[in-house]
């Protein structure tokens, strides 16, 4: 059941409706009985998976706030009793239990989640080894997949980090948690919602109110409309260029950066829309995924516009701890000492960033891509923290070109094709062959002509009323998206009962029409969905 | 006062809203379903089938795949015996199909016999989805559609997009053409002459360099096949029809009919009684000659060869299924004489667009 | 509280334990295939870029238009050993089927057209397979190979889609 299916919208609505009907105190429920439903109808095989995690973090979560209570609650009874140093001590071997708890949950966790998603890459990483000395393979186990399940152990594993640190308190009904974690709308995609911005909300009870359904509904028909106008429709025109690298060589790359662009744009916005305007119309406010990315004038101001919540969780969990741990403190020392002062303090937060990266990109998926992608990320991010003292001097240099809309959009676009040409290595099956295509752009210029004389539009299998309709469609969502900076135009909207109305329907026809949907297309599953 | 204005035009917005949008695809599915009259035309059999059974009763329905609507011509029927007949056949027509084509039939006539050819009994299980919209979207509602339906889906199909085509076609809305628009709210010419497709093109059979048939896996044909055939059977001895199996006298190496299904289909005629043709081992009494009777090297006969299995057939349905002679009866005389025009008119159409394409 | 917790582990270790055993079954599994003398593979359902691009001039193609005047032909081409037929598909023209006719090739699992029974039995022994019609039948990811017997030595083996 995809979000943009049409048993998936009943299934939906008939839980908005359900969810209203039932007495205020059994809503989270109606909901925990809808993501279980839903994520039985994924996989019935899946369910053990999520209820193992469910299970797991949740037990942990309470023992270790249950043993951080008896710690406290110790020390305040014999506070008169025991000297400072050793009440020190008896924190700090309360707190190193409590870490061993922390990390069997998430040893446990993160444990399923590699076995799951990477044993089959690391096996073919050994046969390639092995292939360097022997002709004998290892098979290649096909593992099952559960369901979103890098990000359902993604929030599991940072309540459970929280819960450590005394940031969140520890669930107490096993129902409500298991709820935090399958919330249906974003138990697939996302967004990667915090323990304390969502839990709570789950628990209130909620009135139907116009403000909420109508703001959340057509966010809903506003995704649906990125998801199956935008990106389904170009989805083949992307598919065509990377299955064929050798015949769709020079321009075709180019058009591919812009094409996969407004495609994973189209695809995890748009779900990321439905997501969020399907909890709206059940009155809860998710955290924001999305922040105008294409907007972006650097590359880490991109990063902190796109999958914001994927980013946090890393900057959060990977890329504080591991600047601010022994180790690394010890390694800035060494370095410093060794390296200089200039190369010393920088090596550490290298080594860190160029870490969080590279698990960034694993988390993205499993394969050598994905990988490489990461690490360029991160390599693109600290080239452009080194150049920052040039940009400097080119701002103090140029005030008034730098303070121009003109320098401003330059920036953006730059941005723009930096991250979508590295973004093609989603793409291509394999990292050789993405750099062949990549450099192909600056040799093979033979499909120009192609470009020229419109026969690119035949070749990538689209006609030229569907190109006008996605370049149409790409235009008003750039605007659309402009009038959102300040209030979202789906809140604006709601407040117009006529215009809202008219933009309802609108939008209902438009995606009816137009929307790649039903026989004749690859009804695509978000992409999202597969990391 | 202001909160009930409000509320009032909330609610007046959203059900406009509704009704608006269920409206709009409603009033654009018209336009956005195929119209199968330059392109693929055998979609537009089942739906013609209708008007035809207005006009006149049809003693012999033909009922099956291609090689139905490529190797009969009733026009010939009439012309030569008297007989009044129909075909309702459709591209890969499977027996699920043919089985309630036959049950729409009956809805409006009764006939004396029912042809019914026996290659599409090859296949246990939906094919193509194509072939089923091809089928089955012409076909009036009734229950019968609805179990049609039902029986042919393949995996990737929906019941919803038969009831409400907009679903199925709404992609059209890039490739409509003229045609589309012309022929959105008014009436369709009809593109068969009482079922049959008209080919005059000649390509000759290759048998050089066609490739053996692959080894036959089951030596009987699906089950699920011949549960329909059985219900077929069970039908017509109900209504009190003759039901006659034939074999259309092709045999290509993609569709072959293979011995060891003949002798299934030997056994099963003679079991239940009823007549079977095989004419592939009688093309030469036909006198078909395949380096002309047929227009795509030997899958289908052309109106050359369709006319001379009519010819022989005819005259087995007059002399040994005892098919009247309608031709003395003045109603049927005017329907079928404009239906023979049209055929003749037709015939001399196409072959003169062949003659100035060569 | 703490009797509450040991059920909560003992149950969260069977559960483990369960989905190792769940991981492992579940997955798909690879399907038939059929690899030229050459070493070319050729799959159900991949385009015919294995037929133009790779398996090079074949001794003959047929080819023949599909009922109902659907863009596109299906096509059959013989080589050596083998005949490849491709169709239509919405993502191109695609393998549709593949035939064994000689015993200069064989399956990867060892099977050629002339090899008795037994030793054919013998070659797939681990697979599952079903009887139709005293032939054998082989089911994975969507792929059926069929073996077809004739006087108790392989008559056949085809390739074809699910």
């Amino acid at each position: 059941m995809t979000l943009t299916s049409f048993p998936f919208l009943v299934f939906a609505a008939v839980t908005v409706l359900v969810y209203y009907l039932v007495p205020k105190k059994g809503q989270w429920m109606v909901l925990l009985t809808a993501s279980t439903l839903f994520y039985g109808a994924a996989g019935g095989w899946y369910l053990p998976f999520i209820l193992v995690t469910i299970l797991s973090t949740f037990l942990i979560a309470r023992m270790i706030a249950n043993h951080a209570g008896r710690d406290e609650a110790y020390i305040a009874a014999h506070k008169a009793e025991l000297s400072k140093e050793e009440r020190k001590a008896y924190k700090a071997a309360g707190k190193k239990k409590r870490f061993r708890m922390l990390v069997w949950g998430l040893v446990l966790n993160f444990g399923i989640l590699a076995v799951l998603k990477y044993t089959g890459f690391t096996v073919s990483v050994i046969n390639d080894v092995m292939g360097l000395f022997t002709e004998s393979r290892l098979d290649i186990p096909s593992l099952i997949l559960p369901l979103g399940i890098s990000f359902y152990t993604f929030r599991s594993t940072a309540y459970l980090i929280d819960v450590y640190r005394g940031k969140a308190r520890a669930a107490g009904n096993l129902g409500k948690y298991a709820l935090f974690i399958s919330f249906f709308p974003a138990v697939m995609q996302g967004p990667i919602c915090r323990y304390n911005d969502l839990a709570e909300q789950l628990e209130t009870p909620h009135s139907p109110e116009w403000s909420n359904l109508s703001a959340g509904l057509l966010r809903v028909l506003w995704g649906m409309f990125k998801k199956l106008v935008v990106a389904d429709t170009l989805m083949g025109a992307v598919k065509t260029i990377v299955s064929a690298p050798e015949d769709f060589g020079g321009m075709y790359v180019l058009l591919l950066i812009i094409l996969y662009s407004a495609v994973i744009y189209g695809d995890f916005t748009g779900g990321i829309d439905i997501t969020i305007g399907l909890s709206r119309m059940l009155g809860l406010r998710l955290t924001e995924n999305f922040n105008r990315p294409f907007s972006s004038r650097s590359t880490a101001e991109y990063w902190n516009r796109w999958h914001i919540t994927m980013g946090s969780w890393f900057t959060d969990y990977v890329f504080y701890p591991l600047s601010i741990c022994n180790s690394m403190q010890k390694l800035t020392k060494w370095s410093r000492a060794h390296l200089g002062k200039a190369i010393g303090m920088r090596f550490p937060v290298y080594l860190a960033t160029l870490f969080t990266w590279f698990l960034t990109g694993l988390w993205h998926g499993a394969s050598w891509n994905f990988i490489v992608w990461g690490l360029l990320n991160g390599v693109i991010i600290l080239v452009s923290r080194e150049l920052e003292p040039l940009y400097g001097k080119f701002r103090k240099k140029f005030p008034r070109l730098t303070a121009s809309p003109f320098y401003g959009g330059f920036c953006c676009v730059r941005t723009f094709f930096l991250m979508g040409a590295v973004r093609i290595l989603d793409c291509y099956r394999d990292v050789p062959v993405t750099f062949k295509a990549f450099g192909s752009m600056f040799y093979d210029f033979s499909h120009w002509g192609d470009l020229l004389d419109g026969s690119f539009m035949d070749k990538l299998g689209l006609t030229l009323p569907v190109w006008i309709l996605v370049g149409m469609a790409t235009v008003l969502i750039f605007f659309i998206s402009r009038a959102g900076k300040e209030t979202p135009v789906a809140d604006r909207l709601s407040a117009r009962p006529v215009l809202w109305t008219l933009a309802c329907l609108g939008l209902a026809l438009v995606v009816l029409i137009f929307g790649s949907y039903g026989i004749g297309f690859d009804a695509g599953a978000f992409i999202y969905t597969t990391f | 006062m202001k909160t009930i204005n409000i509320k009032f035009i909330r609610a007046l917005c959203m059900i406009l809203a509704l009704l608006i949008l269920a409206a709009l695809p409603a009033m654009l599915t018209p336009i956005l379903v195929p119209k199968y009259v330059t392109v693929s035309k055998e979609g537009s059999l089942t739906e013609e089938y209708y008007a035809a059974a207005k006009e006149v009763g049809h003693d012999v329905i033909f009922i099956g795949d291609c090689e139905i609507y490529e190797s009969f011509v009733p026009a010939v029927l009439w012309e030569e015996y008297g007989i009044s007949s129909y075909l309702r056949g459709n591209a890969q027509q499977l027996v699920w199909h043919s089985y309630y084509m036959l049950e729409d039939t009956l809805r409006y006539e009764t006939p004396k016999a029912v042809v019914f050819n026996v290659l599409a009994l090859m296949y246990g299980e939906p094919q193509k989805e194509a072939y089923n919209r091809m089928a089955l979207d012409g076909m009036e509602w009734s229950s019968v559609k609805a179990e049609a339906i039902k029986a042919s889906m393949t995996e990737e199909e929906d019941f919803l997009t038969y009831l409400f085509p907009f679903f199925r076609y709404h992609s059209r809305w890039s490739e409509l053409t003229r045609e589309d628009l012309t022929y959105a709210f008014r009436e369709k010419p009809t593109v068969s002459d009482s079922g049959y497709l008209m080919q005059t093109a000649v390509e000759p059979e290759d048998l050089a360099n066609q490739p053996t048939p692959s080894p036959l896996l089951d030596p009987n044909l699906p089950e699920t096949a011949m549960g329909y055939l059985d219900r077929m059977t069970a039908l017509c001895k109900e209504k009190g029809i003759e039901l006659i199996l034939i074999k259309a006298p092709t045999n290509y190496f993609r569709y072959h009919w293979y011995d060891e299904w003949d002798a299934q289909i030997v056994d099963y005629a003679a079991t239940h009684g009823l007549a079977y043709y095989n004419f592939m081992d009688e093309k030469e009494a036909i006198g078909l000659d395949m380096s002309k009777d047929t227009y795509d090297a030997g899958i289908h006969l052309n109106v050359y060869g369709a006319e001379k299995l009519s010819r022989y057939f005819g005259a087995i349905l007059r002399d040994i299924h005892e098919i009247p002679d309608r031709r003395s009866d003045d109603a049927a005389c005017d329907v079928w004489r404009s239906r023979v025009i049209t055929y003749h008119a037709r015939k001399a159409d196409m072959e003169a667009q062949n003659q100035k394409q060569s | 509280m703490k009797h509450s917790i040991r059920i909560f582990a003992g149950l969260l270790a069977v559960l483990t334990l369960a989905l190792c055993l769940i991981a492992c079954s579940s997955g798909g599994k690879d399907g038939y295939y059929f690899q030229t003398n050459s070493g070319v593979k050729i799959v159900i359902g991949d385009t015919d870029e294995v037929v133009t691009a790779q398996l090079g001039t074949p001794i003959s193609e047929t080819s023949s238009a599909s009922c109902g005047g659907f863009e596109g032909k299906d096509y059959v081409y013989t080589y050596k050993g083998f005949r490849v037929s491709t169709t239509p598909a919405k993502n191109g023209q695609i393998v549709c089927k593949i035939e064994l006719t000689d015993d200069s090739v064989k399956t990867p699992e060892g099977v050629y057209i002339g090899m008795s029974r037994t030793d054919a039995e013998a070659a797939m022994k681990g697979k599952t397979g079903e009887s139709v019609g005293g032939n054998l039948v082989y089911t994975a990811d969507g792929v059926k190979l069929q073996i077809v017997f004739r006087d108790n030595s392989v008559a056949g083996i085809l390739y074809v889609a699910q």
